[in-house]
């Protein structure tokens, strides 16, 4: 991506409006990697991940004369990938305002807020490992745009004022987002775990 | 002391603060304040610990197996395919 001098061009947005072929083929070089990934994080398969960043990336050269270059030119194009999934799938509705890990989170605590039920699950190193070996279907239980908004944190390295832009969502929102799926996932690791 | 002591957070506080990412945009006396619960609360410790792993985990399976280079080919094509060919040959780059 870095040997991508185009993407430092001072004018590269009014090239990218201008739908300046050079520029839009190095903004599809520099971010289909990364939108195919997203995509397969937000629980696409390979080939329904092809299919959204394909639509997506249209979508980019279709409207690049409306990209004022106010935000960077990624997230304008994950904000494309967003509405593209949520169109795709029903489960990328808003965040729901009730959801059920909620209620197991708080029940692992004391009225005063300590631990009542500590997190279990094995010491440090083979938790990572486990970690690694169930995570895939311990996603399967997660919402879609939590598992977005996680892929593009922990995956994309995204900065959260990034992700809320691309979302549409606050900060307060998108740390509830966060804090769901993680705990979503903690607690069916450490499930899967005790079942073991 | 009244300070640091009213800065106090429960275990329910300093995980909720973990796993919402909300650390970094903290205060220092709060930043402080959970580092400080961390040092002396091991069941929060491990809390931490695995939200950590999670993250990671998640960056390790999706980075799994590289991608087939010729069908991540074949879909850069048919991208490119939409940029209307008059276009394309109207650029000049020296103008």
């Amino acid at each position: 991506m870095s040997d991508a001098p185009i993407l430092d061009d001072p004018d590269l947005s009014a090239r990218i409006r201008s739908r300046d072929p050079e520029a839009l083929t190095a903004v599809v070089d520099a971010y289909l990697h990364q939108i195919v990934r997203a995509a397969r994080g937000a629980g696409l398969d390979q080939a329904q991940a092809e299919e959204v960043a394909q639509n997506t990336f249209t979508t980019f050269i279709e409207t690049a004369p409306r990209f004022e270059g106010r935000s960077h030119v990624r997230t304008w194009i994950f904000g494309i990938l967003y509405r593209k999934l949520q169109e795709a799938r029903r489960g990328f509705a808003k965040d729901r305002r009730i959801d059920d890990i909620d209620e197991v989170f708080e029940s692992r605590f004391t009225k005063a807020g300590s631990w009542s039920q500590p997190p279990r699950g094995p010491d440090d190193q083979l938790f990572a490992k486990e970690a690694r070996q169930e995570i895939g279907d311990c996603l399967e239980a997660a919402p879609e745009n939590q598992r977005l908004a996680f892929t593009l944190r922990e995956v994309e390295g995204l900065s959260t004022n990034e992700i809320c832009k691309i979302l549409g969502v606050s900060t307060t929102n998108l740390g509830v987002m966060l804090y769901r799926v993680r705990n979503r996932l903690r607690d069916c690791l450490e499930t899967q775990w005790e079942a073991s | 002391m009244g300070g640091i002591l009213s800065a106090m957070l429960t275990c329910k506080e300093v995980s909720r603060t973990i796993a919402s990412d909300e650390l970094s945009a903290a205060s220092w006396r709060q930043r402080l304040a959970a580092k400080l619960h961390l040092l002396m609360c091991r069941h929060c410790r491990r809390y931490a610990h695995q939200i950590d792993q999670i993250g990671e985990a998640m960056r390790e399976s999706l980075n799994d197996g590289s991608p087939d280079p010729e069908s991540r080919n074949r879909l850069r094509s048919t991208i490119l395919e939409s940029l209307p060919p008059s276009e394309r040959s109207d650029f000049d780059p020296e103008v």
